[in-house]
């Protein structure tokens, strides 16, 4: 990273959210995806921000399951989450049909898998 | 034959072609690569041999429930092309609430929580074993995947941190953004610190406008990290949303 620059503010989320996970769309644009509300409540609201344009925080659908400390990557067109706090369910985002489909595979666990790392490879 | 005639077999070529469905799936994306398969059996195969170019998401670690609760070391890879998860060499340490990240072709673990929930500064990869004699000389077949541990964290073990991998101009290190999460004693942080992971030295970089731990971040395609979101330090639900 450059020490010259900084970190600069963006425009708020619409809802304060703890757990969340992020990805970038294809078109550029970051989702922030579910997480929980101030409540604790678990929040299957997502929403996307097109960085320089704009800067406004539109809503995007929403996930079948309410999640936090999920697993979550963007590939090929489509976003994929899975698990989270009581879930071991899988489902993915396209952005042709901008909803989410349910995987017909979940997570091999008995009953949830939270709080664990996840990546592309 | 026809002009017509001749478009018709042009076209009935082209779509007979694997190659052909490859390309378009290609240009579909992932949901409507595997609807296409239901089109034809070089659909089918097109679609397949595309879907087979995609990464596999891993998931690694994290809090399980069974008996009880307690940190995994299990690590999982989602096979797009069969949509079906298969099991991959453990953790050597099982941990949650780590960071993870994939920096040049090499999937990272950093910091956490262990099984007794003790912080972690410890540092895992998971790499691929090319070298046959060394392989052989470990038990192990040419190739296979094992994970090891690097240099820990100088600055200390960390939860709910963020791992962005750094793509910069020299190719041969593997580099890692840890951006905020919570350190001990502390709560959540906004320190950002460039982990050199052949060494395990972290430097410092300018802070985050808030601490927080358990939040949203990501490159963007211009190369920007964004973080949005998470518990701040008054223990409160983060609407703020940055970008480096």
């Amino acid at each position: 990273m450059d020490p010259a620059w900084t970190w600069r503010a963006l425009s708020e989320l619409s809802v304060g959210r703890v757990g969340c996970r992020g990805c970038v769309l294809s078109d550029g644009r970051l989702a922030v995806l579910g997480g929980s509300n101030s409540n604790d409540e678990p929040l299957n609201s997502c929403e996307t921000l097109a960085v320089g344009v704009g800067e406004l925080w539109q809503p995007m659908s929403s996930m079948h399951d309410a999640r936090l400390r999920f697993a979550c990557a963007a590939v090929a067109g489509g976003v994929i989450v899975a698990g989270g706090s009581g879930l071991k369910s899988a489902e993915i985002f396209d952005e042709v049909l901008n909803r989410w489909l349910r995987l017909p595979c979940d997570l091999p666990v008995e009953m949830e898998l939270y709080s664990m790392g996840s990546a592309l490879l | 034959m026809t002009a017509h005639e001749q478009a018709d077999w042009a076209v009935d070529r082209a779509t007979a072609l694997p190659e052909f469905w490859a390309n378009v799936a290609k240009h579909l994306g992932f949901v409507e690569a595997w609807r296409l398969m239901l089109v034809s059996r070089a659909a089918c195969a097109g679609s397949k041999e595309f879907l087979g170019t995609l990464p596999g998401l891993i998931v690694c670690g994290g809090m399980t429930t069974s008996s009880d609760v307690e940190a995994a070391s299990d690590v999982w890879r989602l096979d797009l092309a069969m949509l079906r998860w298969e099991p991959m060499p453990a953790l050597i340490t099982g941990r949650s609430c780590h960071a993870c990240c994939a920096v040049r072709g090499a999937l990272v673990v950093l910091g956490g929580q262990n099984s007794v929930e003790e912080f972690t500064s410890s540092v895992e990869m998971l790499l691929r074993q090319d070298n046959p004699a060394r392989a052989a000389a470990c038990g192990r077949s040419e190739g296979t995947e094992t994970f090891a541990e690097t240099p820990p964290l100088s600055c200390s073990g960390i939860v709910d941190a963020a791992a962005i991998a750094v793509e910069g101009s020299d190719g041969a290190a593997r580099q890692v953004l840890l951006l905020g999460g919570w350190m001990d004693n502390y709560g959540p942080v906004s320190a950002v610190h460039l982990v050199d992971l052949a060494t395990g030295v972290c430097t410092p970089q300018p802070n985050l406008l808030c601490e927080r731990d358990q939040f949203a971040a990501a490159r963007l395609p211009d190369g920007c990290v964004v973080c949005a979101g998470g518990l701040s330090s008054v223990d409160t639900a983060l609407s703020a949303a940055e970008v480096f």
